[in-house]
């Protein structure tokens, strides 16, 4: 029987002791005598959301392929195992082998949004490494980080030694290689290797760059300190998704994650150019895969895993171009009994219906929209490319094919929103409740029952939004109440229900997601004064991370609240996705001018993409 | 029309299965996840139940306690189909993670009851982490369980339950109780069911009250279930030979 790092008194006294136990099924176990490299893949959350994420399992599945590789998995461990280990001095280890991760040659982290940003401060600590890159040598693991945040990587690249922009499938065996050439060679040192590791694409080794500041506090210069390294970091992709690698046998886990079902991809990248959307830019252009692969990966899948649900994976589905087919196959061909299909991020059209209908329990289910914007002028402004007429008639033949519970998901604080655009979403949720009562009397049961939450909006790098002013939390909070004052006003305001975010978190990850370098020491002081799990409410303390702030002389207006300039140089700008810089200014004054932009099928916008020759900017327009 | 339902052919199957190692911190309502996902993979042409989220018609025994080992647990499955029982093993080991082993596979008898209204008694193996930790030496343990069980008339204890405290004998819930002075162990065979359900962890804990000891740790003990039974106290048959 494996043995486990944390004794039994420590697993009887935490809260859900499997998640530190490994032993899942399809968990890979090598012999780690026979293996060159060690990596440690890490979500910096709680085991339940780590093990839904998609991403790493396919760089999982991945790494594992290699004989020389093998790679395991760490999660944040909860607050109640942390005091523990603190106490105990226990080293945080992998699940797999249960061995400390100091020992890895790799840890791999996994940035899918700001708030987690002291839970990689925590891995570290817990690890027994030092926190900043510079005062870990030759002994500890590499520190990679990948995913959505490391597109501004500048306010935690201090404690990371390499961050990898783009789709990790690419470059990732070239840096192996390298590493591996590199450690063998009996002579293997750090700073080497990350000289080497910063000529590979995709590959950024912060502490071989240096930002100098204007007086403004705005940046002055961002340069490589070498001639040959690359001064721009070129985001990599997958040219072709059929024949990227993919998950052949999901871990399973033994307790119920947040996605407990089967993740199939359907396609990579999104052609609506939604302008607040970071995910629609860094992910162009967008890339499908075939029906034929998309079968055959459910099918393995559905039969590896014993799931009793397969969900399709995209950030818009319904643009999928062959869903009808896929559906077809999943709902009469590859769905045995018990096994259900479940499908998000559907635009609400009759089709989609159809198909939901076919697979929800229409009684019990809600149908979800997210016009994201209540008036037209405002979903123009975000480019959402929806009509009145589209909601409300899609929530007319929702309601008449049965459902009777809709949500609406919106943003407030859109930059350039009026209250008059605050004040439209109630008064829209109103016309879709008033749908619901054109159906006649004898035809309807009861009341229905129509939820608006609305998000905070947070301008991201890389989106056409990336200058835009924030808020201070209190005017947030005007904006919701105004939504909710409103809303008591509506006529059909006992079937409305409102919902909305907190307003300081929404300031916070605003901070990191424009934020730079400075912001390092700031992160560290708030994990040193108990900082960690942010994303959750009942650990979060905006108090701790003002008075952090304060200590360390960031600005909350300079990092939050002030308009930049189009001209600025700002921290991200020596990342290349190939969508230019050019273009996103075209879009700020599309917006500004509430101009629509047709999606990638209609019409090229000529955003750069294209230069990556594959996906939407190579197949035929109809 | 009913009773024609009723009596359609059910085909019922019976795993004997181990529980050890890490998987025993694995609390029972993720142990039965596991075991549904388990027995999907595996293709066996399990029965589900009607209506609009079918699932699976599968039945555990009795929950294990989470760091409760076993090495005879039960659980029962209806198919639609026959599979032969070496089959259905085979399929089922590969399926399984370390610490979890399919034992045996047999289809029970028309008129058997399932598994989880059928048992009435459990054994256990219960030892010390640290045995000299309790400051008794071994025989001293056996003399105490010969006047604490075998020699007793009553074992009136105070049983706490989640609403209230009730005085309960022992004595005739025990169906055995014996110390190993070679493995310090003892074992056990306790009333087990819906009516009484004796856990090994109170037995011990009344014998050490017993000995003017102080409740014992759970921290310091480890547990194995060995099997599980059916019948009355003096007839007691092994689920697992309900054939």
């Amino acid at each position: 029987m494996r043995k486990l790092a944390l004794p039994d008194h420590i697993l009887m006294q935490v809260d859900k002791p499997a998640r530190y136990v490994g032993n899942e099924f399809n968990a890979t176990i090598k012999d780690k005598d026979s293996i060159d490299i060690r990596i440690a893949m890490c979500f910096p959350d709680v085991y339940e959301i780590g093990m839904s994420h998609l991403g790493i399992q396919i760089l999982y599945a991945m790494f594992n392929k290699r004989e020389d590789t093998w790679c395991e998995r760490v999660y944040s461990p909860w607050p109640d195992l942390h005091k523990l280990m603190k106490e105990e001095k226990i080293p945080l280890f992998a699940l797999e082998s249960q061995d400390p991760l100091k020992d890895f040659d790799i840890i791999g982290i996994t940035l899918q949004y700001e708030m987690c940003y002291t839970n990689i401060l925590q891995i570290l600590d817990l690890s027994g490494l030092a926190l900043y890159s510079k005062d870990r040598g030759n002994d500890d693991p590499i520190i990679i980080a990948g995913g959505p945040c490391t597109y501004n990587p500048e306010p935690i690249a201090d404690f990371l030694d390499i961050c990898y922009i783009g789709e990790g499938e690419v470059s990732y065996d070239a840096l192996l290689d390298l590493y591996k050439a590199h450690k063998n060679s009996g002579h293997y040192n750090k700073q080497d290797f990350l000289k080497e590791a910063a000529k590979i694409p995709g590959i950024y080794v912060p502490s071989l760059y240096t930002v100098e500041y204007n007086d403004d506090g705005t940046i002055k210069e961002f340069k490589s300190i070498y001639e040959d390294i690359p001064s721009t970091i070129e985001r990599v992709l997958v040219t072709n998704l059929d024949e990227a690698p993919y998950i052949t046998k999901p871990i399973i886990p033994f307790i119920r994650p947040i996605q407990d079902r089967v993740v199939l991809e359907i396609q990579r990248g999104c052609i609506r150019g939604c302008r607040f959307c970071q995910a629609g830019m860094i992910y162009r252009p967008n890339r499908e895969k075939s029906v034929e692969v998309l079968k055959a990966q459910a099918e393995e899948l559905l039969k590896a895993s014993g799931h009793e649900e397969i969900s399709l994976s995209s950030l818009s589905s319904s643009d999928y171009h062959d869903l009808g087919p896929l559906m077809d196959f999943l709902m009469d061909d590859c769905l045995s009994e018990g096994v259900n299909v479940s499908l998000p991020s559907l635009r609400i059209d009759a089709f989609s219906l159809d198909i939901m209908k076919k697979v929800q329990d229409v009684r019990k289910s809600s149908i979800t929209f997210a016009p994201e914007a209540g008036s037209q002028r405002m979903r123009d402004v975000i480019n959402k490319g929806l009509t009145v007429e589209n909601i409300l008639d899609g929530s007319s033949k929702a309601f008449n094919l049965g459902w009777q519970k809709v949500k609406l998901y919106f943003m407030l604080g859109l930059p350039l929103e009026t209250d008059e655009d605050a004040k439209a979403i109630p008064q829209l949720a109103n016309s879709v409740c008033a749908k619901y009562y054109e159906i006649p009397k004898d035809q309807r049961v009861g009341k229905c029952q129509v939820t608006m939450s609305t998000s905070f909006f947070v301008p991201k790098p890389f989106t056409p939004f990336q200058w835009a002013p924030m808020y201070e939390p209190g005017e947030y909070l005007r904006r919701a109440k105004l939504v909710n004052d409103t809303m008591k006003e509506q006529i059909n305001q006992k079937s409305m229900r409102y919902e909305w975010h907190d307003a300081d978190i929404t300031v916070l990850e605003g901070i990191f997601a424009r934020g730079d370098r400075r912001l390092a020491a700031a992160i560290k002081d708030a994990y040193e004064n108990g900082a960690v799990f942010d994303a959750w409410n009942e650990f979060f303390s905006m108090d701790r991370w003002l008075e952090a702030f304060e200590r360390n002389n960031i600005s909350l207006d300079f990092y939050a609240y002030r308009q930049r300039d189009l001209d600025e140089i700002l921290p991200w700008d020596f990342i290349d996705i190939h969508v230019s810089k050019e273009f996103m200014k075209r879009e700020w004054n599309n917006a500004v001018a509430a101009s629509v932009t047709p999606n990638c099928k209609v019409r090229c916008s000529g955003c750069g993409a294209n230069c990556f020759k594959t996906g939407v900017c190579v197949e035929s327009k109809n | 029309m009913l009773t024609a339902l009723r009596q359609e052919y059910v085909l019922r199957a019976r795993i004997k299965f181990t529980k050890e190692g890490p998987v025993t911190y694995v609390g029972h309502l993720d142990f039965m996840r596991f075991f549904q996902k388990c027995i999907k993979r595996t293709g066996l042409p399990i029965r589900y139940s009607e209506g609009f989220n079918p699932h699976q018609i599968m039945s555990f025994a009795s929950p294990l306690g989470v760091s409760v080992a076993s090495t005879g647990d039960y659980l029962d499955i209806d198919l639609k189909e026959h599979v032969s029982e070496a089959e259905a093993l085979d399929l089922l080991n590969a399926n399984l993670v370390d610490g979890v082993k399919a034992i045996s596979f047999n289809y029970l008898p028309d008129d058997a009851v399932k598994c989880m209204t059928a048992v009435t008694a459990c054994s256990y193996i219960v030892g010390y982490k640290d045995f000299s930790s309790l400051g008794k030496s071994e025989s001293e343990i056996t003399a105490g369980i010969k006047s604490f069980y075998i020699d007793s008339e009553a074992i009136n204890i105070e049983k706490e339950t989640k609403k209230s405290v009730r005085s309960v004998d022992l004595k005739p819930l025990i169906y055995q109780l014996s110390f190993d002075e070679n493995t310090k162990e003892y074992t056990m065979l306790l009333c087990s069911g819906s009516v009484e359900n004796i856990k090994p962890e109170l037995v011990v804990d009344s014998f050490h009250k017993f000995l003017g000891l102080e409740e014992a740790n759970r921290l310091n003990l480890y547990i194995t279930r060995t099997d599980m039974y059916t019948g009355e106290a003096d007839s007691l048959i092994s689920l697992g030979d309900i054939k």
